[in-house]
């Protein structure tokens, strides 16, 4: 792909989400200040003091996919990664306007190429779609909400609740850019199975088989349970208006559900 | 296949002081009706959702050797209804009730990755006895009595009421360990899971001999002095048992001819 434009692929619910956010004043500039002052100061001494960076050298393996996903997903710029030691299955990307992408060492020793690609390229995704600067403010806010007190707190909290709601969709256009770096639903799947709690097939050959029709049938489960009443709907809200990702049956979905759409055979 | 023991009661299985509080709480007028609607309402809609959303159902097409196996010590036991089954990724030995009504079993994926047939029947065959033994009603007292800890002014009285039922917790693991050697009817498998939970490294608890594992509790139990003292204060805190003092009750409970005479009277 020549050129690719991330208003092709982007997540409806996310374009307007953060078109109203963009239209805060001021928002973006003390923002972009604020993160390039942690990055500065805070982000970069920690990756270059306790992590390696991914070249030729240190990790051909993820330099290689890492060049590959800039290549599919027309990066404008070099992206600067690392890789941390850490057991949870998990990636990040930060900074505004210097930003990079963390992975987990437990990531990059059990998924396959394919399936970290995927996960590259939804790093990737976050920065083309230009998320980080909202991503902090939304991980970010609910903290401030404590430090303000009660009445500081109730007001920010209709922030805070807006901003996650936004952050869960910026994850689904996030799915689609690392579906386009892969170009293997399946690895997408695979990868989003990982996450949910399948098992290591180094560690247990015989038992990494899952079905992705049984998914389907877990997720028809869930949606009963979720719209079941009001009642259920209010805990579902509840439960989900503090989480930084959507459920992972919902990603699966609405990644299926983009493959077989008419945007992605455009594209 | 291990022997299928139709009709077994609690009775011949249940610790006898597991048995007294679950006694104390059956005479509480209300109780059960009341435990039964909060949990009903609340944790398990959430734990519902959570579960589905996040986590993978195992069924027969997902992880079949492990649903295998999950029949297999359901069958032992007599549990004519299966209780969903979820696995999430973890390395420590989760396997948990959680509901009411329609119970749910979460299990970590170390418990596949890392345990042989016998020794993973072990570990379902203990939450199915949780389920048998009506466990999740006094489970339920404990988790709110561990969210009242952390309010001022009601901690005090809190922990009070947590001692019994720390104790109460204490000796209910005992009875499912119990549970669990009769759904795998292996006793090294049993006395092989327990040595993993106590951190002997994997692969090397078949070559251990049990007699010098139980040894420790032994020694456990005669420490004088200081260390008496601390230890007796910190048991009453505890809601687990030592894994040292599980693993000797059920040695004991094996040793004194007791799983032996439950087999007989079955087959």
């Amino acid at each position: 792909m020549r050129k690719l434009d991330p208003s092709t692929y982007e997540h409806p619910l996310d374009k307007m989400a953060l078109g109203a956010l963009k239209k805060v004043p001021m928002l973006d500039k003390i923002g972009a200040w604020v993160i390039n002052f942690m990055q500065k100061t805070d982000y970069m001494v920690d990756r270059r003091g306790n992590d390696i960076e991914v070249n030729e050298k240190l990790a051909p393996r993820v330099y290689r996919l890492k060049k590959l996903a800039e290549e599919r997903l027309c990066m404008e710029r070099d992206i600067p990664m690392y890789i941390t030691m850490e057991w949870d299955y998990n990636a990040f990307a930060c900074g505004v306007d210097n930003p990079i992408i963390v992975l987990n060492s437990s990531i990059v020793e059990d998924f396959t190429d394919d399936e970290l690609l995927s996960i590259i390229g939804h790093e990737m995704g976050h920065i083309k779609s230009n998320h980080m600067l909202y991503h902090w403010m939304s991980n970010n806010v609910a903290q401030w909400m404590f430090n303000c007190g009660l009445i500081g707190g109730t007001t920010l909290m209709g922030i805070v609740v807006a901003l996650k709601e936004w952050q869960r969709k910026s994850e689904l256009t996030a799915d689609r850019a690392g579906y386009i770096a892969c170009n293997n639903l399946d690895a997408v799947l695979s990868a989003e199975l990982k996450l949910m709690g399948k098992t290591n097939p180094a560690l247990a050959p015989n038992d990494c088989n899952f079905s992705i029709e049984e998914i389907l049938s877990q997720l028809d489960d869930y949606e009963k349970v979720k719209m079941d009443s009001l009642y259920t709907k209010f805990i579902y809200a509840y439960i989900t208006c503090n989480m930084t990702h959507p459920w992972s049956v919902e990603r699966m979905k609405e990644i299926m559900d983009w493959d077989k759409s008419v945007a992605y055979d455009e594209l | 296949m291990s022997l299928i023991l139709s009709n077994l009661a609690v009775d011949e299985f249940i610790h006898p002081l597991d048995k007294d509080a679950m006694n104390i709480v059956n005479k509480v007028p209300g109780f059960e009706n009341l435990t039964k609607f909060i949990v009903e309402n609340s944790v398990e809609i959430v734990y519902n959702i959570q579960l589905k959303g996040s986590t993978i159902r195992l069924t027969e097409n997902n992880a079949p050797r492990v649903y295998r196996l999950y029949k297999e010590a359901a069958e032992a036991l007599g549990v004519s209804q299966l209780p969903e089954l979820y696995l999430t990724r973890g390395y420590k030995f989760l396997n948990r009730i959680i509901g009411y009504s329609e119970p749910m079993i979460l299990l970590h994926t170390n418990c596949i990755e890392n345990l042989d047939d016998e020794q993973l029947k072990f570990i379902l065959g203990r939450c199915l006895s949780g389920i048998i033994l009506k466990h999740n009603k006094l489970e339920f007292l404990c988790d709110i009595i561990d969210m009242l800890k952390v309010i001022p002014g009601v901690d005090v009285v809190a922990s009070a009421l947590a001692l019994p039922l720390n104790q109460w917790h204490r000796k209910s693991e005992l009875s499912r360990d119990r549970g669990g050697l009769l759904a795998c009817q292996n006793f090294e498998a049993a006395m092989q899971v327990m040595m993993l939970m106590s951190g002997v490294p994997y692969g090397d608890e078949k070559n251990i001999d049990i007699y010098d594992y139980i040894d420790q509790a032994v020694k456990f139990r005669e420490t004088k002095g200081l260390e008496k003292a601390g230890r007796v204060a910190m048991t009453a805190f505890a809601d687990k048992s030592w894994m040292i003092d599980r693993a000797s009750e059920l040695f004991l409970w094996h040793d004194m001819g007791k799983y032996d005479e439950i087999i007989m009277n079955h087959e």
